[in-house]
């Protein structure tokens, strides 16, 4: 090392670089936020069909976890999967997760089956794209 | 307050900058608590080369990492850590701008 640069290593002050790794898996899925969505639909569908209270207190409090689960699986993906370029090859991204979790909160709300068929539906929508990205980078 | 005074001078105005590597993403070419020299001026007269390592801002908290330019797209930088089967990189985080790149790394 050259005394010009020795003297830098020696008076400049230290900061820290990161080379590091927040995510080892790099595995994404939408299908872990359809499988949890289709948990929601099954309970709205099985509802009517309860009788007991406690029977009912159960299925809406399993509900409410799954939507739950939904809308941290669509953020994950929404978040740490989609990136700044596919944005641009599809404009209305932002948009879809934002009315897929929208969608996954009034579950929550509902027992309306039609409720529970529009949030899968809009988890096929984004699972479309997301299977264009892969084969854009394949 | 003249430590401050220092220290604010050459983060601010130094040509080169110095840097502690944190995590093993760029092993084994950098080593967890190694220290590195940062040129901060080469980018701006050239492009950064494929294969060089250079510090970048990382895109979402613009933390300063160390990665090494893999590929090149349109103005855009594709960055990789050299251990990747432990690195947050473009993989993640997607194509870097030129403006993100702080500098390149000289010395290790």
């Amino acid at each position: 090392m050259s005394k010009f640069l020795r003297f830098f290593t020696h008076v400049l002050p230290t900061q820290t670089a990161y080379a590091h790794c927040d995510l080892p898996c790099g595995v994404y899925d939408p299908a872990q936020a359809r499988i949890e969505a289709e948990s929601v639909m099954k309970i709205m569908q099985k509802y009517s069909e309860l009788h007991e209270d406690f029977q009912k207190m159960r299925a809406i409090l399993i509900k409410e976890q799954r939507a739950e689960l939904v809308k941290h699986h669509l953020w994950v993906l929404w978040t740490d999967y989609f990136k700044p370029e596919h944005l641009e090859k599809f404009p209305h991204l932002h948009d879809l997760f934002w009315r897929a979790t929208k969608a996954a909160g009034q579950t929550k709300k509902s027992i309306d089956p039609a409720d529970g068929q529009k949030l899968l539906d809009l988890i096929a929508e984004i699972t479309v794209v997301f299977n264009k990205t892969k084969q854009v980078a394949k | 307050m003249l430590k401050q005074y220092y220290k604010f001078f050459f983060l601010l105005l130094s040509p080169i900058s110095k840097y502690k590597i944190s995590g093993k993403s760029m092993e084994p070419t950098l080593k967890e608590g190694e220290t590195v020299l940062v040129n901060r001026l080469v980018y701006i007269i050239r492009e950064p080369k494929i294969k060089e390592v250079v510090a970048v801002r990382d895109p979402r908290d613009k933390k300063v990492l160390i990665k090494r330019v893999a590929r090149k797209e349109n103005g855009l930088y594709f960055v990789l850590g050299d251990n990747k089967e432990s690195s947050t990189d473009s993989r993640e985080f997607g194509m870097i701008k030129k403006k993100e790149i702080v500098g390149k790394v000289m010395s290790f």
